[in-house]
């Protein structure tokens, strides 16, 4: 069998009650969902928390799969839901926008003294970190997560057309923070 | 602000599509669309180096990120602790956790991973092998009172929390060391040391192998051989 054919199968299993196959889908695909959402709220320990939610969710609404989506895809979903609902619960208490934060921060250095202390593959993962989170989420879907245009648009709740102009952006700033460190791409 | 509901112009669409043709993961008719475009835009490949540079360094800082160790025993608990929840008596043995993860892995991910991947997986296979031909071909649970009790020399460690499963287990199986038994009551596992009694200078000095990787393991203490 398959990886996503072993996780259907183990869904399946935590539909009828099994926690065994709850750890074991767990297991298989902690490091994925926590990687994503490390990566979307950028703090461990909040990850790590929503890292259980997302299992918990899985372990009540298991017997709701219907198995149309990828396991993974499904996962993803339900990950992205609660990390965008805790991202949005923070601003409402804290007043604090992080991604503003971070752009603002990402601006503070000149391209001379940037460029000094960056060389290529430096400068283009710290303009990653400059992107928004909707930016890093889709580059990281596509990239990483290895989730189709469909799925990225499943996953995200947004018509497939969408998700292209938002991953074209996405590149496209990429590519400005780029030059603004002194990489030009030459795109676009 | 970015306008998302725009209509891309055909340069821009081709533009937005090519991670999906460098991870494989594009829908038969793009491919055809972007093949299409290539043959009269020989300046594609260029663009298609580019989002391959993306897909490198996104991969790479992924692969930086590790799950705490602790993760499972965390959600364990959440479970056990939600009145509404049934917990089936078996938990999932440490050998279980290690099969699985290698289970999960697609070959797409070990072809993008490279050379730092295929090592960490050798290192993953060996200590997993390691384990298994300690149990000289027996499969026991990690549970399982006959591995966890009786002859031997045995301890009680304390991961970190934030240590990596991978590192973990290259670094147990390196030393001989197996997990036989937990997570007990605050994380605590039991260690078999050797499957030998030790002399109290060779005990002290498994023990003192523990307590010098302080990045994996927060607290280490011998243990008696029966509890």
């Amino acid at each position: 069998m398959d990886t996503a054919s072993d996780d259907r199968a183990l869904i399946k299993a935590i539909a009828g009650g099994d926690a065994k196959a709850l750890e074991k889908l767990f297991t298989r695909n902690q490091t994925r969902i926590y990687r994503y959402l490390a990566r979307l709220v950028r703090n461990e320990a909040q990850a790590e928390e929503l890292l259980n939610e997302v299992f918990l969710g899985v372990w009540q609404s298991a017997a709701r799969y219907e198995g149309r989506s990828e396991p993974a895809t499904w996962l993803i979903s339900i990950a992205h839901n609660k990390a965008v609902s805790s991202l949005r619960k923070k601003r409402e208490v804290s007043g604090y926008d992080e991604e503003a934060a971070g752009q603002i921060e990402d601006e503070a250095d000149t391209p001379e003294v940037t460029t000094q202390k960056l060389d290529k593959a430096a400068a283009m993962r710290a303009a990653m970190q400059g992107l928004s989170a909707e930016h890093r989420e889709v580059l990281d879907l596509v990239y990483y997560q290895e989730q189709s245009v469909a799925e990225v648009a499943e996953i995200l709740s947004i018509p497939e057309a969408t998700v292209k102009t938002r991953m074209f952006y996405a590149r496209k700033k990429l590519s400005e923070l780029l030059k603004a460190r002194g990489v030009d791409r030459g795109w676009p | 602000m970015t306008n998302e509901s725009e209509i891309l112009s055909q340069e821009d669409e081709i533009a937005a599509l090519l991670p999906w043709y460098v991870s494989g993961k594009i829908s038969p008719a793009d491919k055809l669309r972007v093949d299409a475009y290539a043959k009269e835009h020989p300046e594609l490949v260029r663009q298609i180096a580019l989002a391959r540079e993306e897909a490198d360094t996104v991969f790479a800082v992924n692969q930086e990120i590790h799950v705490p160790w602790a993760a499972v025993d965390k959600l364990r608990e959440s479970l056990e602790a939600n009145p509404t929840v049934r917990m089936q008596a078996a938990k999932a043995s440490f050998i279980d956790r290690i099969g699985a993860l290698l289970d999960a892995l697609t070959p797409r991910q070990l072809a993008y991973a490279g050379l730092a991947t295929a090592f960490a997986l050798a290192v993953q296979a060996g200590a997993l092998s390691s384990l298994l031909l300690h149990n000289q071909g027996a499969y026991q649970t990690a549970s399982s009172p006959s591995q966890a009790h009786g002859k031997g020399t045995f301890a009680l460690v304390a991961f970190q929390p934030a240590a990596p499963q991978s590192t973990v287990t290259t670094f147990l199986a390196g030393n001989g060391f197996a997990i036989v038994e937990g997570p007990r009551a605050g994380g605590l596992y039991r260690l078999r040391l050797s499957e030998e009694a030790l002399d109290a200078t060779a005990a002290t000095a498994a023990l003192d192998k523990l307590k010098a990787r302080t990045d994996l393991i927060s607290f280490a203490s011998t243990a008696p051989a029966s509890q």
